[in-house]
Formats: C-alpha cells, structure tokens, sequence
C-alpha cells in the first residue's frame, strides 16, 4: 500500500481535534482543582449519549444542534457533580489520596448507570450522508471539517479566556499557586463553578465528536478514550492549556504517521514509548513548569 | 462432588486468591503509598508469564504464543512470579525518581492500558484477543477432578498463608515502619537518612510478587488469561477492596477483599436473572461497590477495620 503522508497528516490532525477538545478540559479541571477526575472519560460518554438520545427517537433532532444540547448536559452535570460530590468530600477530607479515589469511585459508577440505563450495545447517531471534499490528494468528509472548526473555535476560545479575561487571569492564578491566590482574596470555589461547567460543555462536545468518529460507539467509548487523553496531558504538561494541545497535536500525529514505520496494531507501543521518554528526560512534560508533576519530596 | 459442593470450593480458591492480590495491593498502596493504578497489569504480567512457561511450544497452525516451555507446576508460577518482579523493578526505575504520588498514577495508567492494547493486537505474542488457553493445572492430568479441586484449594490457602506472613511480618519490622513512614512523609522519612526511592521501589517489589503468584496461580487455576481477565476497571476492584477493609494491614486488606470480592461479587450472583440483561447484575455490582466506597470514605475513611496506630513501649 503507497503511504499518502499528507493524508496520514490530515487524518492525525482531525484525530487531534477531538483529542485536543477533550485534553485542554482535563488538564483546566486538575489546574483549577489540583487533583486529577480519573472518571473523566465518563463525561464525555455522557456527552455521546445525551447525543444519541436527541438525535434518535423519536425528536431526530440534528446531530449538530445535538451536539450543542449535549455539551450542555454534560457541563450541568459536571458542575452537579462538582458540588454534590467532589467539594464536599475536598471540603471534609482534604487529603489527595481520597479525592482521586473519589473521582475514580464516580467515574464507575457513571459508566455502570449508563450501562443499567442504556445497556452494553453499540450505537450509531442518525446522520445524514456527508459530502466528500477532495484537497490535493486528501479526502475529506464535511463532518472532518467541522470537527476541526469546532476544535479550533473551542481552543481559541479557551485562548481568548485565559489570556484576555479576568476569569482566565484568575484560573492561571490558581494553577500556578493555589495558596497565593486564594490569599489575594480569588474565590476559589466560585471559579472551580465556573470551569466544571466550561470542561464539561468541552467534554461534552468532545464525546459526541468521538463517538461520531468511531462511527459505532458503546458506554466504554469515553473510558478508552481517557488513555489516549492522559498521555497527551502528560506529555504537554499537567495543568497547562497549550501543553495539552501540543500533546494531543503529538499522540494524533504519532498514531497516524506510525503506520508508515511500523504495523498499526503496535501503534501503542510508539504512545508507551512517548510516555517512557518524557518521564525519564522531561517529568514536567513539553510544556509544564517546575512543581507541576515533578517529584517534590526528594 | 455435588455442585454445591464444587462451587463452594471453587468460591474459596477465589478468595484466596483474591486475597494474596488484594494483600499485595495493599502493601504498595497501603503500606507504601504507591497510588499504583495499574497493579492489574501486573497481575497480567504474571498470568501471561506463567501461561507462557506452562503451554508446550506453540506449533505452526495453532495458536501463536512467544515461549512455550511446558515447565510443570511449581516452576510456570515461580517464572511468573519472577518476571513479574523483573518488570516492576523496571517500572519502578522508569518511574518512582522522577515522579510524584498523583503524576505517577496517571501515568502508570496510561502505561497498562498502552500495553492492554498491545496484548489484545494478534502478534504472535500473547494470542491477541483470544488470550492464551489450555494452560495446564497442577498435576491436572492425574488427579481425578474432585481430588483436584481440593489440591488446588490447599495450595491456594497454602499460599495465601505464606503472602500473609510475609506481609504481616515485614509490615511488623523496622523496614514495615520505614515503609509507612515514606507513605506519611517522605520529606521526613529522607531527613532521617532513609532514601524514600529505594524504599517506594522495595515497597512496590514486594507487592509485585504478591500480583505475580496471584496472577500466575489464577492462569493455571482458570486454564488460561485473555485480555478480558485484566480490564481496567480490575485495579478499581482490587483498590476499593483494600481501602474498605481498611489499607495499611494484611488483616484489613484482607477483611476488604472478602466484603468487595466475595460478599459483594459472588453474593450477587444469587440474584434473580434480569430478563435479558446478561449486563445489568454486574453493572449494579460495580454501583454498590462505588457507594460501599464512597460511603466508607465519608464515614470511616481509614476502613472498616483500620490499620491500629502505632505503639511505642517506654
């Protein structure tokens, strides 16, 4: 088979895409927050299917507009599970071992309700026949195209805010030194309200973009799809916004162009490779700064 | 043997063996404080190896496995066990010197599922999907099944005994306390001269061997290991049996492990069959076994039966 490499370039950006949406959420959770949402990859299966119940029977609503109620849904519900769940349990043992075993604990109990609610078969969304655009010698679908608009639409939004807003000042604030900026008088809680609703309208959006993808999707479509966001995170760097863009751009690229040097199924082995590397020579991932993930006790 | 009779020795070989997991666990990420997220690939690592060293060499046509060399029993599990320590020894160099508590999980993580992934590719590795099978059981053929049944139970128990003691006597020694003390405060623990790395590795060895035996004698027990025996949500299972019953101690750990594992798990399986939900029982396993957490993080965050505070005599 003649290797088209900038059809692998395009397919690994529009992988990127929708790895990036879903990454840049990740990492503002734990920069805003601290700790890491282990169940994350449930937000965005929350997201895929909130979709599919829009987009079914028997309102057949349009997946894009969907999509957007879906985004919504999902930031609802992770701004109720923030309040419900994690902040009174951050609030009443502050400890990180009990909040990570509680995002954990969350995230399986999500994945077994959709599970008892939707059960384990696999779904498609009802999505007209797509046009096909020929560029150069690559072939894309209108969906691709859209999807990369809305990644970089959202990736410039989360730009704009933190670079531009006194919002996005006071999430940078927060990540860089929680101590500090809670001293200055930055309402910590009001501000975590503010990102878990943001990440989950990212996640949302991510997940239905996943799941449309991967064309037939199942409840484990979010919780695979976390192991592929947590290198990008790792590699970028814990708690940056570009980081993880840089990341999810390297895991998309890396994924498709390693079909030209090695067989697609050991793909994994190049991302463990990554992983392996950035950990022995860069901890603090591409992008990250000294104290963000680097071995502090000794 | 009656049915009963043979599920009820099959429940008790479960529960030892999910004991010598769960006492492993425990003494990485009780004792130790290694948030290790991925003690299930080490399960795996073990399973595969002594599936590996047990199966007679792969023939041409047939299913394609690396190895092949048809050791009998003890010898398939003590390789096992051997490779499983060989390759945590490797992550622990990779890992516990650069990274700190919370990076450490994720990227743990990441690396299990990047090497689930690989195993379930057909390579000629591991079989792919369908795993490998047929793994002989000890002197499986010639014993009569019963006697087998019970043989395997006594090696079982015997072995569950054997990871008890260990672990219950290194948690008891000067080398148990300096574990905890890295878990506490790791800081403080170097301060004193101890080296928090090499005791978070030693730590992390111990329990290995524990998952590698435990992963090893569940290949033979069941005959074989696929990747469906080590999806991710395993660790979860094993994790949340640890902290239920109250991390830190071999006699909570285990306690958990009971609860989670057997009343919970196999208790279940009494329930009346959902007509047409093969999936709903066990998605509502895994719900009571998130709100067991949850609850006994909220109420009693040091488990049910928590890890006794340490006495010093004048």
């Amino acid at each position: 088979m003649p290797q088209d490499i900038p059809a692998l370039v395009v397919f690994g950006v529009v992988d990127a895409a929708v790895l990036a949406i879903a990454a840049v959420g990740f990492t503002l959770q734990f920069g805003v927050t601290n700790y890491f949402n282990f169940g994350y990859g449930e937000w965005l299966t929350f997201g895929a299917f909130i979709a599919m119940v829009f987009n079914g029977e028997p309102l057949h609503l349009n997946i894009w507009l969907a999509m957007l109620v879906a985004g919504v849904a999902t930031a609802l519900l992770s701004f109720a599970i923030n309040r419900g769940v994690f902040m009174p349990f951050v609030r009443r043992r502050p400890e990180p071992l009990f909040i990570l075993i509680v995002t954990l604990a969350v995230g399986l109990l999500l994945n077994n309700l959709y599970i008892a609610i939707w059960g384990t078969a696999y779904h498609e969304y009802e999505t007209a026949a797509r046009d096909v655009h020929q560029i150069g010698s690559v072939t894309l679908a209108t969906d691709q195209l859209v999807f990369l608009v809305i990644a970089l639409g959202l990736m410039l939004a989360t730009h704009s805010v933190l670079a531009y807003t006194k919002l996005g000042r006071s999430m940078r604030a927060i990540a860089d030194d929680r101590t500090l900026a809670t001293v200055c008088g930055l309402d910590a809680a009001r501000l975590a309200d503010v990102t878990w609703l943001m990440t989950g309208f990212m996640a949302g959006v991510a997940g239905v973009i996943l799941a449309m993808q991967v064309h037939t999707f199942g409840t484990d479509v979010g919780g695979n799809f976390t192991y592929l966001i947590f290198p990008a995170v790792i590699i970028g760097g814990i708690g940056r916004a570009y980081g993880a863009m840089v990341g999810a751009l390297i895991i998309g690229l890396v994924t498709a162009l390693g079909v030209l040097v090695i067989p697609a199924a050991l793909t994994p082995t190049l991302i463990f490779g990554a992983i392996v590397a950035i950990v022995l020579f860069r901890p603090q991932g591409l992008l990250g700064g000294l104290g963000h993930g680097r071995m502090q006790e000794s | 043997m009656s049915g009963m009779g043979f599920y009820l020795t099959t429940i008790a070989v479960y529960a030892a063996l999910n004991g010598i997991l769960v006492l492993g666990l425990n003494m990485q990420f009780g004792v130790t404080g290694i948030f290790n997220f991925a003690y299930i690939l080490l399960v795996a690592v073990g399973a595969y190896s002594t599936g590996i060293a047990a199966l007679p060499h792969p023939i041409p046509g047939g299913p394609q496995y690396v190895g092949g060399f048809g050791w009998a029993f003890p010898w398939d599990v003590l390789f096992g066990v051997a490779v499983t320590v060989v390759f945590a020894l490797g992550l622990a160099l990779i890992a516990f010197r650069r990274i700190s508590n919370w990076y450490l999980a994720l990227t743990l993580s990441a690396i299990s599922w990047a090497l689930f992934v690989l195993s379930t590719n057909d390579l000629g590795l591991l079989n792919g999907e369908i795993g490998l099978a047929g793994i002989p059981g000890p002197w499986q053929d010639v014993l009569d099944p019963t006697t087998y049944q019970f043989v395997f139970l006594a090696i079982a128990v015997l072995l569950l005994a054997l990871t008890y003691t260990v672990m219950w006597r290194v948690e008891r020694s000067p080398l148990g306390r300096a574990l905890r003390a890295t878990r506490e405060d790791p800081i403080a623990t170097a301060s004193l001269g101890k080296n928090p790395v090499r005791l978070k590795t030693i730590g992390f060895l111990l329990g290995a061997a524990a998952a590698g035996l435990g992963g090893g004698l569940s290949a033979v027990y069941l005959g074989g290991w696929s990747p469906q025996a080590w999806a991710s949500g395993e660790t979860f299972v094993l994790l949340a049996a640890v902290i239920v019953g109250g991390r830190g101690w071999a006699n909570g750990a285990f306690l958990g492990s009971l609860i989670v594992l057997e009343a919970i798990i196999e208790g279940s399986r009494f329930l009346p069959d959902p007509g047409g939900r093969p999936d709903l029982v066990p998605a509502l396993q895994s719900v009571a076994i998130g709100l067991l957490l949850l609850a006994v993080l909220w109420w009693r965050p040091r488990g049910i039966w928590p890890e006794p505070k340490e006495r010093f005599r004048r």
